[in-house]
């Protein structure tokens, strides 16, 4: 290697040297550490901190012994597989309303983009109230529509109905639905309020929306195309770049969700809301057990992984880059 | 000559359309802000109320008056009591002040149902002067809006608001030039020299941020204890530093 050659490699590995370090340190190294917890037994409450080597126990625990992590695991798929078609169509709907010109588009879009900025315990705060279900402003309002249909009435029970399939009852004779305080209702009231923060969503489409080009349009509109096939013809394809970060991004939050679990329900009522990683953090920060909490956090991280590969595998069969036009 | 140009009708869509997408984006955005501006009307309103009255917007205070004194007054409840001149209502209510309770008896003349909305009392307005003199005899509570601005400085003295104000803009100040500063010099470093290696370091550094944060949780938690960092601010300085989602970004912006 030329002297030249030596000096730049020398140079970049300074440039990045921030980052090999603290990968290394608060990355690398616990990364290590918690593959090598995974197969022992450590309580650090216990008096002599014992650590203890237990095999592939934690593992076979896992599968076999705790019937709780199938819970969790399939409540965490539940959530995942409703809430990311929802933020992901969702997404897309607003941005598609909001990417047009009409006056004060920008305080819609700021209207829309605000719940964004409250942090997951302000919104998780906020949301316990409007769900409680004798006192929240959801129920109470529903109540004041009951009451005008008349609580006996066809609608009012036509309305009821829907609503407390999906969310639950409030009381054994009530019209109200019963949000988080009811077992059948607890996740998808999770779930529908993950919809209040579809901003962050919308904005990434909307600036995928306006980087495509006005020519597209008017040429195939020229060629007679209508508005649906402009939709799935041009949006969807140049959109489909962004739309495949954020099934990325939305698969990597959605199993790790966890803030509105600890917070809202404490993973109740009767378990329905125990997220796989608030599952992990009461193992290993309640009732410390550190071992097979690692050993849970690898094994969500094999899941994360293999389902993140699955979605950039697949990328090349739905999305178009333009920059490489085959 | 196509029709599409002349075709009826289309003037008054091109005139309609912006109205309608207006109208869908009031309702939408309504919807969103609720949640909003119910927390902000909730802040305003005298503590212990809550939702105890149904849905108000904002923040009703009752006042008894008895033509001489006006008292502050939380209005607990009504009950119907059987009173000389056919039914009358009693109605409990605190004074806010002493903390006392005691009730005043409303005797209501003509249909009463529409007076009363629950066991709440319909609020009596100047301008109602009728309602007003029926009620008058006994007592009468008079509602107006006062926003109980007093809950902001409760908060702030509560809740030590300019320690945890100080700690969060240390942490975001400090976070954010270390996250700027880092991460322009690894971009750079990654998108302008060539060293052995370079790849395959930027490929760990991109799915280093798959990884859940759970499952290095624990073992930065044990390592913070025996650096006896716990309840300190130190790892929140060098965590946000070190691992950045920003990175990619700005690599990408240098390599373009």
């Amino acid at each position: 290697m030329s002297k030249k050659r030596v000096r730049e490699a020398a140079s970049g590995y300074l440039f990045i040297a921030p980052w090999v370090a603290g990968f290394t340190l608060f990355t690398l190294g616990p990364m290590a550490a918690s593959a090598i917890l995974s197969f022992c037994r450590y309580d650090p409450s216990a008096v002599h901190g014992t650590l203890e080597w237990v095999g592939l126990a934690n593992y076979a625990r896992m599968f076999t012994g705790d019937p709780l992590f199938w819970k969790s695991l399939s409540v965490t798929l539940r959530y995942s597989l409703i809430s990311i078609p929802l933020q992901l169509s969702g997404g897309l709907a607003l941005a598609l309303l909001l990417n047009r010109h009409v006056r004060g588009i920008a305080l819609y879009r700021t209207a829309f983009y605000l719940p964004m900025v409250l942090g997951g315990v302000a919104i998780s705060l906020l949301w316990l109230w409007l769900f409680s279900p004798s006192q929240g402003l959801i129920n109470i309002g529903l109540a004041k529509i009951f009451d005008f249909l008349g609580q006996d009435s066809a609608c009012a029970h036509l309305l009821a109905w829907p609503l407390q399939a999906v969310f639950g009852k409030a009381d054994a004779d009530s019209l109200l639905p019963g949000w988080i305080s009811s077992e059948r209702g607890a996740l998808n009231s999770l779930i529908l309020m993950s919809c209040w923060t579809l901003g962050g969503s919308m904005i990434v489409n909307l600036a995928g929306l306006q980087a495509i080009p006005k020519t597209y349009y008017e040429a195939a509109e020229i060629d007679g195309a209508g508005r649906w096939t402009r939709f799935w013809r041009i949006t969807i394809p140049l959109l489909s770049p962004t739309i495949f970060f954020n099934l990325v991004m939305g698969v990597i939050g959605s199993f790790q969700v966890f803030t509105q679990g600890l917070i809202m329900t404490a993973g109740g009522p009767n378990n329905s809301t125990c997220f796989y990683v608030l599952n992990t953090y009461r193992n290993a920060f309640e009732f410390f057990r550190m071992g097979y909490a690692s050993a849970l956090a690898w094994f969500l991280f094999v899941i994360i992984l293999s389902l993140t590969l699955l979605v950039v595998r697949s990328s090349s069969l739905w999305v178009f880059y333009e920059a490489q036009r085959r | 000559m196509t029709g599409r140009v002349t075709k009826p009708g289309r003037a008054l869509r091109r005139l309609l359309a912006p109205l309608a997408a207006h109208a869908i984006l009031i309702a939408a955005t309504a919807v969103m802000l609720l949640p909003l501006a119910w927390m902000v009307s909730t802040s305003l309103k005298q503590s212990g109320i809550g939702l105890s009255r149904g849905i108000e917007w904002l923040p009703w205070r009752d006042a008894w008056t008895n033509g001489k004194e006006t008292v502050d007054v939380m209005v607990l409840g009504a009950r119907v009591a059987p009173g000389d001149g056919g039914e009358a209502v009693e109605v409990g209510i605190k004074s806010l002040a002493s903390r006392r309770r005691f009730t005043t008896v409303y005797v209501p003349e003509g249909a009463f149902e529409a007076e009363i909305e629950a066991w709440r009392i319909r609020p009596l307005t100047g301008e109602d002067e009728t309602a007003e003199a029926r009620w008058a005899p006994f007592a009468s509570v008079r509602r107006r809006v006062a926003p109980e601005w007093g809950n902001y400085r409760e908060a702030l003295e509560k809740m030590r608001f300019w320690v945890c104000l100080a700690n969060t803009l240390a942490i975001t100040f400090l976070g954010t030039a270390g996250t700027i500063l880092s991460c322009s010099l690894v971009a750079y470093g990654f998108a302008r020299f060539r060293f052995p290696g370079n790849n395959v370091l930027f490929l760990v550094l991109l799915s280093s941020m798959m990884l859940p944060s759970v499952v290095t949780m624990i073992p930065v938690y044990l390592l913070f204890r025996e650096l006896h960092w716990i309840d300190t601010l130190l790892p929140l300085f060098s965590r946000r530093g070190s691992r950045s989602t920003r990175l990619p970004c700005s690599c990408s912006a240098s390599t373009t």
